[in-house]
């Protein structure tokens, strides 16, 4: 709203209001409000830039320790393959095939023996037991082509 | 009106730098005292809630960045500290004001016409006191006024129409006594 859309008694009492005597700030005032925003600017809180390194060293430190700990794990961790079977439980399973398909060679009975045997176990059995004793004390290997 | 985007008055006072402030001050101070001065009706009460909004605002500049009205801003901080102001007035004196916020005093003008006007504006309630204040002692627009009390533009432009009406009314009132 302007001048022009008051009616002229308003737009008249607005001017004597505009050029009424008002308090105007004085300069010790403007001494003591500057002073008083310097020191909260003295007491402000960490810059952006300062938290913002803090979290990434905290990142850096936890892939850090995440790396050493999984590397722990795979030290630690038995990968060798379990045990072929035992020649007796081959003999057992090519009698038990022997009985089920006569016609079969003696080579082929042995082959579908070692293989149902080995389905038993398929495919190697990595035994996910580390001992967290021993991850925790254990030092690395100083030669890793021995184990 | 909002700030053009990447004010290097906005920038200098999220930087938290001291020129910035000071700019600030000589372009707001005094419009800021004014108003404050409109609430609380003593000049010491206004420059101390003056002096509070410079302190929130070097507290909390961090925030300043992605602000878009300034001047919406620092009176409406005004407002919450001219009332804390207030607050603390009543406690420390127990003494009751007559409206929510004190009506000023008249400056000691005795006699005359710019008395007259003072006693009369100081006779007003506290919102019209406040939205005269903001329009005519801090110049800010209606739209700025909008913002800092949470209204319309067009009822701050009709509040205003009416506050002067009341003013007027006032005023010739104690001319016929």
């Amino acid at each position: 709203m302007s001048d022009s859309e008051l009616p002229p008694d308003l737009a008249a009492l607005e001017r004597q209001l505009a050029e009424r005597p008002r308090i105007e700030p004085s300069p010790d005032f403007g001494a003591r409000l500057l002073a008083a925003s310097r020191a909260a600017l003295g007491h402000r809180p960490p810059a952006v830039g300062a938290a913002g390194w803090r979290r990434w060293a905290a990142v850096a430190a936890a892939v850090l320790f995440g790396i050493n700990l999984s590397m722990s794990v795979a030290t630690d961790t038995d990968w060798h393959l379990l045990p072929g079977p035992e020649p007796e439980q081959v003999t057992a399973t090519v009698n038990q095939l022997r009985e089920l398909a006569p016609e079969l060679p003696e080579s082929e009975l042995r082959r579908q023996a070692l293989l149902a045997r080995a389905g038993a176990a398929l495919s190697p059995t990595i035994p996910l037991t580390p001992k967290w004793e021993r991850i925790r004390t254990t030092k690395e290997p100083d030669r890793w082509d021995e184990r | 009106m909002a700030e053009p985007p990447g004010d290097p008055l906005l920038a200098g006072l999220a930087a938290g730098r001291e020129e910035a402030f000071a700019s600030l001050y000589t372009r707001e101070g005094g419009g800021l005292l004014r108003v404050a001065f409109a609430l609380l009706g003593s000049r010491a009460d206004a420059e101390d809630a003056v002096q509070e909004v410079f302190v929130g605002l070097a507290q909390a500049r961090a925030s300043w960045a992605s602000l878009e009205n300034l001047r919406a801003y620092l009176f409406t901080a005004l407002r919450h500290a001219a009332a804390k102001t207030a607050a603390r007035r009543r406690a420390n004196r127990h003494e009751p004001l007559p409206d929510a916020l004190a009506a000023p005093q008249s400056g000691g003008l005795a006699a005359g016409p710019a008395a007259r006007l003072e006693r009369a504006l100081a006779a007003l309630p506290a919102d019209r006191r406040e939205i005269v204040a903001l329009k005519i002692d801090a110049g800010l627009t209606f739209r700025e006024i909008a913002a800092v009390l949470g209204i319309s533009p067009n009822t701050a432009a009709s509040r205003y129409r009416y506050a002067l009406t009341e003013l007027r009314d006032a005023l010739g009132e104690s001319a016929d006594e």
